[in-house]
């Protein structure tokens, strides 16, 4: 009963801060909503996300620079842009706003058309980096089949020259069914089909980063209002008096526990609806899953509130470390961005702590489109992470009450 | 003489305060820090493509005069050059493939069909290649594609150099025999397996790559860590103008201001004090910062005349939006949440803390109704190296933002005093 009593007491002090919805609730929303849009928004606008290869062409506007530009964007793995001249175009690749940049030469549609030799392009790249592979197997790809159509085209009328005679207008006939080729591409014998493994319906949106990113990061954030009532306690040396009365430490520590998980957990359980419902990202998929990674992302969060209420003398030191906390495993987390595309050590490293898992855990459950099972994982060891920092809470506060 | 008094006591108080310089030095520093860290930069490797874990299911059942292109397929996926990126593991159960997907041990499945080969070889027979893959994987899926896409391309070209000649030879009422048919086919087969060797020899000729030289890129070129450095100095540089106007309630609810009104001191002097401690404050945390990134970083921050105008724009337009600001505010309990919500929310309007990625239009456009987004425009061209007139515009908007809002805080806080 008085741990009851003692969790109402810390509650009604939270909630009478108007600070709190403003923190807990209002940030994270609008930060969800503005990454959401940065990472992608829905999925309608999914094909801004694609790297973006630029191309410079030299040559004067051609059905063989058209099909290149048709043939990039259909491999649904690059974005291509025309940039209307050198200095542009390095410009948006020193600025990393572009991928690639590939050169083509002057005369390069009518020597793919009508020339046996393969004009040669320029694929310059900003920095040496392991994706310039992938985008340099992309390009060549895609010349490759430009290139074979136009084989194709010579080749055919090669073989109707030498039935009927020359054609008045090679060039033009050659062109004709170059794009006729390039046509018949487009519906192959052997088509790939891409299946995620989501069992959603839907391909996955910004959203979906963003919406489990920001839900870690400000629950780190929410302790900060939590470890105040602590800190409050000690300043205000209403500890002290408490502690003049029958409740024992344990008692304070659980009801400290309590309050604290009591207002992290119901701001993930917000923000979780009202990312089902505005954000469309869709948690409720496995809400049981769903309840226990916000149970145990919860639990670590209130673990560490707890500490750092603990170590923290002043309002100031709580809120410093509360944001380097926030900072610190937001980033390494993969709150901000997937760990995919960083750098090895940065992704290893970062996959060590508990936000990293809390992500995981998220993301088998919108993205993924998993059940139960996939969280339980994740959810394990955030809860080891929760009671270490739940030991090291207690054994500080012990030590202060002591 | 008084107003320097008060401004270095000003000062002082600051630089004594712990959780200010944090927030002045230590979190923007941080914060670009794990982003640089994250890409790469301490350590310097880069962001590696990591090695994809594909398992290969073969049902392919070729007729019995047609090659084995599934099992060619397999060898593709086995040779050295892609080993390096993919490790691929053939296996029989589809089932199997896709369950190792969805638990995440893997990054894809290839499920090659029953009418693989036959689709390849005979017209008029449609196959459909599976590539089954992890949602939350976003590069392995496209590379898997565009290697499926190429070793498809060839087989591909050789139907349609058949029926595109079919059909030609129908328009131009032209009967072609089989062996016309046949000899086409293969002078194409002989010219696409060429192109093959080529790839597999390693650099086809038909593409070269350049990497930029670093020396070019550094005099011309932009590093994404030097953007995000310039956004949180921005970010944080408002938070520190704000901070220190803050200085003004404080003095007041502790009845120093009170005091400092019973002296020979008047408004005028004591608020040109306050107002000149936040400008010296923040050209500090500026300095410091540009220093202390070109020494961890090692960003180059572009040249001096160009560097003095980004850095005008931003002392002055990040120190009156934070005069006026606190121009409103009525106690310090209020002035916490109304600087954090507001500074953030410009901030984050103001492009400050999206500056490595391309920003869609509208939130681009948006940038243009905050103070924070014309001074890192201005900073933008500085490191950019563009021509010294191309800062002119955002600087003075800039400085028009800083001087129109001190002006209006400026107002505010005398009409307050008195």
């Amino acid at each position: 009963m008085r741990i009851f009593h003692l969790v109402c007491k810390d509650l009604l002090q939270i909630s009478r801060d108007k600070k709190t919805t403003l923190f807990l609730l209002l940030m994270p929303i609008l930060f969800t909503l503005f990454f959401g849009m940065l990472f992608g928004g829905s999925e309608e606008e999914q094909t801004n996300s694609l790297p973006t290869l630029g191309i410079l062409s030299k040559d004067s506007p051609s059905t063989v620079v058209e099909a290149l530009y048709n043939t990039l964007q259909s491999s649904g793995v690059l974005q291509p842009i025309f940039c209307s001249h050198l200095e542009e175009g390095e410009s948006l690749l020193y600025s990393e706003k572009i991928c690639a940049l590939l050169v083509i030469s002057p005369g390069f549609g009518s020597k793919v058309l009508m020339e046996e030799e393969l004009p040669s392009c320029l694929l310059f790249f900003a920095k040496e980096k392991e994706q310039n592979h992938f985008i340099e197997a992309v390009v060549q790809t895609s010349l490759l089949r430009l290139w074979s159509a136009a084989k194709i085209a010579k080749l055919t009328l090669q073989m109707l020259e030498s039935q009927k005679g020359a054609p008045q207008e090679p060039s033009i006939e050659v062109e004709r069914i170059f794009k006729r080729t390039m046509n018949l591409w487009q519906s192959p014998a052997v088509s790939i089909e891409m299946q995620s493994a989501s069992k959603r319906p839907s391909l996955p949106s910004g959203y979906d980063q963003a919406s489990p990113g920001m839900i870690v990061q400000f629950a780190i954030y929410g302790l900060l209002q939590a470890g105040t009532a602590l800190l409050l306690e000690k300043q205000n040396k209403t500890l002290s008096r408490l502690l003049s009365t029958p409740l024992t430490r344990t008692q304070f520590i659980v009801a400290k526990i309590c309050s604290i998980f009591i207002v992290i957990f119901t701001q993930i359980l917000l923000l979780i609806l009202i990312g089902q419902f505005a954000f469309r990202v869709n948690y409720l998929r496995a809400p049981l899953a769903t309840l226990l990674v916000a149970f145990a992302l919860a639990l670590w969060a209130a673990s560490l509130g707890l500490f750092l209420g603990t170590i923290a003398q002043k309002q100031e030191q709580l809120t410093t470390w509360t944001l380097l906390a926030m900072f610190f495993f937001a980033a390494l987390g993969g709150a901000w961005f997937p760990l995919e595309i960083t750098g090895k050590t940065f992704a290893q490293i970062g996959h060590l702590l508990p936000s990293a898992w809390a992500m995981d855990g998220f993301q088998n459950i919108i993205v993924r489109g998993l059940g139960l099972e996939s969280v339980l994982l994740p959810t394990i060891i955030i809860l080891g992470y929760a009671f270490l920092f739940f030991g090291l809470a207690v054994w500080r506060l012990y030590d202060t009450l002591g | 003489m008084k107003i320097w008094t008060i401004v270095w006591k000003d000062l002082y108080i600051a630089l004594r305060n712990v959780f200010a310089l944090v927030m002045m030095f230590l979190v923007p520093l941080m914060v670009t820090g794990l982003i640089y860290f994250a890409f790469g930069g301490f350590l310097k490797e880069q962001p590696e493509l990591p090695t994809i874990r594909v398992q290969i299911v073969n049902l392919d059942q070729p007729g019995p005069a047609t090659p084995h292109f599934g099992e060619i397929l397999l060898q593709i996926f086995a040779q050295q050059k892609l080993s390096q990126f993919i490790q691929s593991t053939p296996v029989a159960d589809e089932e199997k493939a896709r369950r190792a997907v969805n638990s995440g041990r893997i990054d894809a499945a290839i499920v090659i069909p029953a009418n693989f080969s036959n689709a390849l070889v005979s017209s008029g027979e449609h196959a459909s290649l599976l590539l089954y893959y992890d949602p939350t994987k976003t590069i392995a899926p496209r590379f898997l594609r565009n290697i499926l896409q190429g070793f498809l391309d060839g087989f591909t070209g050789s139907q349609i150099v058949l029926q595109v000649a079919k059909q030609e030879a129908t328009n131009r009422k032209l009967t072609l025999d089989e062996g016309a048919l046949q000899e086409l086919a293969n002078s194409y087969s002989q010219w696409i397996m060429a192109r093959g060797q080529e790839f597999r020899e390693g650099k086809p000729p038909w593409l070269h790559t350049k990497v930029l030289s670093s020396e070019k890129q550094q005099q011309k070129g932009v590093d994404f860590i030097a953007r995000t450095m310039a956004g949180m100095m921005i970010f944080f540089a408002f938070f520190t103008g704000a901070s220190m106007a803050e200085s003004i309630l404080h003095e007041r609810e502790q009845g120093t201001l009170a005091r400092l009104f019973t002296t020979p001191t008047s408004h005028t002097t004591i608020l040109a004090g306050k107002f000149i401690g936040v400008f010296i404050t923040v050209l500090i945390q500026v300095l410091v910062l540009l220093l202390s990134s070109g020494l961890i970083f090692h960003i180059t921050w572009g040249e001096p005349p160009h560097l003095a105008l980004a850095i005008l724009a931003l002392v002055v337009a990040s120190s009156g939006f934070g005069i006026l600001l606190l121009s409103f505010i009525t106690s310090t309990r209020q002035a916490g949440p109304v600087i954090g919500v507001v500074l953030t929310l410009s901030g984050v309007l103001g492009g400050l803390i999206s500056t490595g990625v391309q920003v869609p239009k509208t939130l681009e456009r948006l940038s243009r109704f905050v103070p924070q987004g014309w001074v890192m425009s201005s900073w933008k061209l500085c490191l950019e190296r563009k021509p010294l007139s191309a800062l002119f515009f955002p600087v003075i908007v800039s400085l028009l933002w800083g001087i129109l809002t001190f002006a209006t805080g400026a107002i505010l806080f005398y009409k307050k005093l008195d």
